[in-house]
């Protein structure tokens, strides 16, 4: 059991233990990196939070936050908290509409925004919030002239605290004495792909079950430099940023802008850093694009420095050790090709670097690793809380890692991965309905995720329950994951991956990677004259089996390809068969291909196609071929 | 935050921060100012419209003291400037922005905002060079006003850049924060948003907004945009072939009939 169950008592000892002698926070301003120490911490949070108190803020309170990630909105946070309040985070990008819901229906009675744009907003709906007592701005530029009663500034709210003090000393402490791990901190609205946002409340024990697993992991992060980079109404930076910051406690830094955010990364070099898939990917195309422009022995030493990473990757993921020679070379390659480039990217320090919220391509991870930066992935959600993660050595990029400490997980017979915990949320804010729902009388939560364990209890994430598909005994598997799998392999350009209730076990049509497979070929002295006689070739045709077999061996038996076909050309967006975004369009192709599907499953050995071609130039043409059923 | 700020004084005083009296300028036998007389008051906001060639840029120019006008009197803050060379009046608080741009593209975007310090630097050349003592304190100084004007106009993100390869909108800003550094009394804007998009002449028309009230800058501009021009100025000055032929409130330039002849034609100006 841990002594402090609340973020203002972690705060409060964090303030008693550290006092000015060591930095909490900080902030880029003016160019220089502005320093907090926990003792100016500690009295910022105090003052505001008596300054609260002096507006009007009562226990059990919520106050709502809208701004960029900033010193000032942890400060305002954490003051809701102390005397017994609790919050919600808006998004700066929301709509004046979108925010009104959130915050009528969380019922704020206080609003903290940085500046005018989200003022302006607030400004807006106010007349539909009730008992809106104040808006707090933290940026006054432009709002110099504004003369809204409801507005008044961050600091005269410290200065309101400041006087309120003198008249009510120990207030703050006693607040934050009585607080308890159950009560409310924080509500996170979901994003609300099916209907409305709602609003799931979670407790200062929920919020601080990600920090004390890592400290349970053992991961050695007191003190290292970590930048809040995401907004905290998204729960990870609630996890992390405000709960991580003062559980480890951390050094929490903060961008000067979000533009210049690849710039202040760069600076700090941090030690722990989150980022979704899309800006990984985002640092991995920078990398290429650069290298690209560069001069031809720069690139000539990026290819081989990135060759051998890319060697070493490999033998890891496959559990071999490299041989005295090769780690010469990377020791080499690392000293003079793999170091500068991620000290470039800023990751140079990175002890602990983390993805989540979206699957990433293995082959990002892959480009990562070969340059010396693991990249490690959580699962989770904002009701289920973190419910797993890689390890420091788990190298397979394939699942989602091992359940967490105290964190229980089993899979539905509907596929949907279930999770139960003292870590799983308190309920939707003000909807008993919706809760009842996704917990059943066992307390397990339905993630509405689909996924399987596998033998090394490792958590393999499909896909969303809803996109999955059936097969005759009623097992369900993920088309796309398979499709997204099979789609790493260099020999593989798409692939439509079949199988629904009429079927008992699953296919594919693969169209293969004309480019590379025909390098292939030509390698091994062989000769072909067309696509459609490349992709029949029985080589090519053994090649593509063992990159099924390879993807084979991660799935579960019932969602194993049994057979697959080649097909005699690509999929196409001018023939409808992808959308402009190479999107694959099922009901396009089943029914263009429903031939072809039933001689698989009628078990035949070949089908024979005289199937009509469009042309790059427009011209349509005919083409005859004998394609091969293969079996796996 | 910015220096020096008297936010929500009034904009009209009984002294007027520039007085054009009578300004005559001529190049050889083409006349480009003819007897133009008018006032601005400190704090606000006067746009000068026109047709092509009425004089505009001239009379912006004449201000600065790069053109020396042949008869007439200029005066700032009360004081006669009409043979005043220009790095003086720039000394006295007037600064101003190009038509064409005139940055350091080879430059960064902080040096090239320091460069509008250099009227304020005391230290010589040989201090500077091996930065000691009163240079270093002096540079951190303006060092830091500079870092003031970036976050004020929201360039932090282009510090470091090269200004030469930075957008043109960037580059018109980084104009503006150099013309700032200079802490003028009387800003000079010659077409500020001519060849930008909506979105950044919003942000510009914002910034001027904000220079205005929030450091009490008073702000002549060269605008073409009669959009921009009707929303931000506080009052107008038509220029025709040299003269004035209007002045006054926005409401009451939309409605005048030689304005609109000369130069609105019509719809325009509605």
């Amino acid at each position: 059991m841990y002594q402090n169950d609340t973020l203002p008592k972690i705060l409060r000892d964090n303030y008693q233990k550290f006092g000015d002698k060591k930095v909490a926070l900080r902030k880029k301003k003016f160019g220089i990196w502005q320093e907090y120490t926990w003792k100016d911490y500690f009295e910022t949070v105090k003052d505001f939070s008596l300054g609260l108190v002096k507006l009007g803020f009562e226990q059990g309170n919520l106050a709502a936050i809208v701004g960029d990630t900033d010193p000032e909105w942890f400060i305002a946070e954490l003051s809701a908290q102390a005397v017994g309040g609790k919050c919600v985070g808006l998004f700066t990008d929301g709509l004046p509409s979108e925010l009104e819901y959130i915050i009528v229906h969380a019922g704020a009675t206080l609003v903290v925004a940085k500046d005018q744009e989200q003022v302006d907003k607030i400004i807006e709906i106010k007349d539909r919030i009730l008992n809106l007592k104040k808006i707090i701005y933290w940026e006054d530029k432009g709002l110099w002239n504004y003369d809204e009663p409801l507005l008044i500034s961050f600091d005269e709210v410290k200065r309101l605290g400041k006087e309120f003090e003198k008249s009510n000393q120990g207030l703050f402490e006693q607040r934050i004495e009585e607080g308890k791990g159950d009560d409310i901190a924080v509500l996170c609205y979901t994003s609300g792909t099916t209907g409305q946002p709602k609003g799931v409340s979670l407790s200062h024990e929920n919020i601080l079950h990600y920090a004390r697993v890592l400290c349970e992991l053992k991961e050695p992060l007191e003190g290292v430099d970590y930048l809040a980079y995401t907004s905290p109404a998204w729960i990870f930076e609630q996890w992390v940023g405000v709960c991580g910051g003062l559980f480890f406690p951390m050094v929490v830094h903060f961008c000067e802008e979000p533009e210049t955010v690849i710039h202040d990364i760069r600076e700090i070099a941090p030690s722990f850093l989150m980022l979704g898939p899309r800006q990984w990917e985002s640092f991995a195309r920078t990398v290429q694009v650069k290298i690209k422009d560069t001069s031809w022995w720069k690139r000539i030493f990026y290819n081989w420095g990135m060759g051998v990473g890319y060697r070493i990757s490999s033998l890891l993921q496959e559990g071999k050790s490299p041989s005295w020679w090769l780690k010469v070379y990377h020791t080499l390659a690392d000293l003079f090709v793999l170091r500068a480039l991620r000290d470039r990217l800023g990751i140079s320090h990175g002890k602990l670097l983390l993805t989540g919220s979206a699957s990433m391509s293995p082959d990002i991870f892959r480009f990562f690793h070969a340059m010396g930066a693991f990249i490690r992935i959580i699962y989770g959600g904002t009701e289920a809380n973190v419910v797993c993660g890689t390890g420091s050595q788990d190298y397979g990029f394939e699942t989602v890692g091992r359940a967490f400490p105290g964190v229980e997980v089993k899979i539905s017979k509907e596929r949907e991965i279930l999770v139960r915990g003292k870590q799983v949320f308190k309920g939707y804010h003000m909807d008993p309905e919706a809760t009842a729902k996704r917990i059943d009388h066992e307390g397990w939560f339905h993630t509405g995720d689909a996924g399987t364990i596998n033998d090394k209890e490792e958590i393999i994430f499909w896909d969303r329950l809803e996109e999955l598909m059936e097969l005759t005994g009623g097992e369900r598997f993920s088309p796309q994951y398979i499709e997204t799998k099979l789609r790493f392999s260099p020999y593989i350009e798409d692939t439509y991956v079949i199988g629904d209730k009429d079927k008992g076990y699953v296919t594919a049509i693969v169209s293969i990677d004309f480019s590379n497979v025909a390098k292939w070929l030509e390698e091994r002295n062989l000769t072909f004259t067309t696509f459609v006689d490349l992709s029949q070739k029985p080589e090519v045709r053994m090649v593509v089996k063992g990159e099924i077999e390879k993807i084979n061996r991660s799935l579960p038996d019932f969602a194993k390809i049994k057979k697959f076909i080649n097909l005699h050309k690509s999929f196409d967006a001018d023939e409808a068969e992808l959308t402009r975004t190479r999107k694959l369009k099922r009901a396009t192709m089943s029914q263009r291909y429903e031939s072809i599907i039933q001689a698989m499953y009628q078990g035949e050995k070949s089908y024979h196609v005289d199937a009509s071609v469009t042309y790059r130039d427009g011209r349509k043409g005919m083409v005859s071929a004998e394609l091969a059923i293969n079996e796996i | 935050m910015i220096l020096n700020i008297i936010p929500g004084e009034m904009k009209t005083t009984s002294v007027p921060i520039l007085n054009f009296e009578n300004i005559h300028l001529s190049f050889g036998g083409i006349a480009a100012l003819l007897g133009v007389s008018f006032k601005v008051w400190p704090k606000e906001v006067l746009s000068i419209i026109g047709p092509n060639g009425a004089g505009k840029t001239c009379l912006l120019n004449c201000i600065n003291g790069f053109y020396k006008p042949q008869k007439g009197n200029i005066l700032f803050q009360g004081q006669d400037v009409t043979h005043v060379p220009c790095h003086k009046r720039a000394e006295m608080g007037i600064a101003r922005t190009f038509q064409n741009l005139a940055i350091y593209s080879g430059l960064s975007t902080i040096d090239n905002i320091l460069t509008g310090r250099h009227i304020f630097m005391k230290s010589n050349t040989l201090s500077c060079g091996i930065w000691y003592r009163l240079a270093q304190k002096e540079e951190v100084r303006h060092r830091a006003r500079v870092e003031e004007i970036i976050d004020f106009l929201e360039i932090e993100a282009i510090r470091n850049h090269m200004v030469g390869s930075l957008p043109y909108g960037l580059r018109k800003r980084v104009e503006l924060a150099r013309a700032l550094s200079l802490e003028p009394q009387l800003l000079l804007l010659d077409e500020p948003m001519a060849g930008m998009n909506l979105e950044e002449k919003e942000d510009m028309a914002r910034f001027f907004l904000d220079v205005n009230e929030r450091m009490g800058v008073t702000l002549m501009l060269i605008e073409h945009d009669m959009g921009v021009v009707m929303d931000i100025s506080d009052r107008i000055v038509v220029l025709d072939f040299g003269k004035k032929i209007a002045e006054g409130l926005p409401k009451e330039i939309r409605k005048d009939p030689k304005v609109i002849k000369a130069y609105l034609m019509d719809e325009s100006i509605s």
